[in-house]
């Protein structure tokens, strides 16, 4: 994975380019594809338990495929009240997390992005995964739009 | 040809060994290849041979300890700060048990 301050900040990138034009990308919402955008490392639990000498990977790694990262999804979406709504923001920020993960170096394989139909794995070979200019790199965008965005709000009101 | 994963806990001239827990039991693996340091974390692909020894590396990735352990600190950080700036804009109701706009 590229670290969590890449998939928030992308994110939330995101979802303030989108504000320009949809209102419905307000804060809340945002927030909301931000989680979304770090459920799939729900799997990183494991850590905790190889503390204690235990190797869960492979219990849960389907949690960090597309169709395991959108189970988890529909499940959080039950506690809120408008689920269907909430079950679309959180899978945009999924997605987003997996766009980040395809450029990930790869040892072998990648992602198996159409599991459990398909074992075909995806990757674009680009960047290693304890890389900090990328997240140098995507605070910076998410700073910069920030700023414009603030802008550009003054400047409506 | 075998992909391995784990972190280095010794190091010699020409060779170093990498540990890992694999289904609940300690793994330890002799590589044969260019010496990192340890505590590396090091993901290879290669030859298996026997006792767990892999030689003819063809592709290695190695993380080195400072970053794997910068990578956790602030991935933690964003932890805490996703936790704050949720109950920020959601508060949950416990009658229902669902969360709601602020």
């Amino acid at each position: 994975m590229p670290d969590w301050i890449v998939h928030v900040a992308v994110a939330w990138t995101l979802c303030r380019l989108l504000r320009f034009k949809y209102p419905q990308f307000d804060t809340p919402n945002t927030i909301l594809v931000m989680v979304g955008a770090l459920m799939p490392d729900v799997v990183k639990v494991v850590m905790l338990f190889n503390l204690f000498g235990h190797d869960w990977w492979n219990y849960i790694y389907a949690l960090h495929q597309p169709a395991g990262s959108f189970l988890v999804a529909g499940f959080a979406s039950l506690f809120f009240e408008k689920k269907r709504e909430v079950f679309l923001f959180f899978s945009l920020g999924v997605l987003t997390h997996y766009a980040l993960d395809l450029l990930l170096l790869q040892i072998s394989g990648g992602l198996y992005l159409l599991y459990p139909l398909s074992w075909v794995t995806f990757s674009l070979d680009r960047v290693p995964n304890d890389d900090y200019y990328i997240t140098i790199l995507a605070l910076g965008v998410a700073l910069g739009l920030y700023v414009v965005g603030r802008w550009v709000e003054m400047g409506k009101k | 040809m075998v992909r391995v994963y784990g972190s280095v806990v010794r190091d010699y001239p020409g060779e170093y060994e990498i540990q890992q827990i694999y289904n609940d039991q300690v793994v330890t693996m002799q590589i044969n290849g260019t010496p990192v340091a340890v505590g590396d974390r090091v993901d290879l692909l290669g030859v298996l041979g026997p006792n767990n020894t892999v030689s003819s590396v063809q592709k290695i990735y190695v993380n080195e300890n400072w970053k794997s352990n910068f990578i956790i600190l602030r991935s933690f950080l964003v932890l805490i700060f996703m936790i704050f700036i949720f109950y920020r804009y959601w508060s949950i109701d416990f009658k229902k048990f669902v969360f709601r706009r602020r």
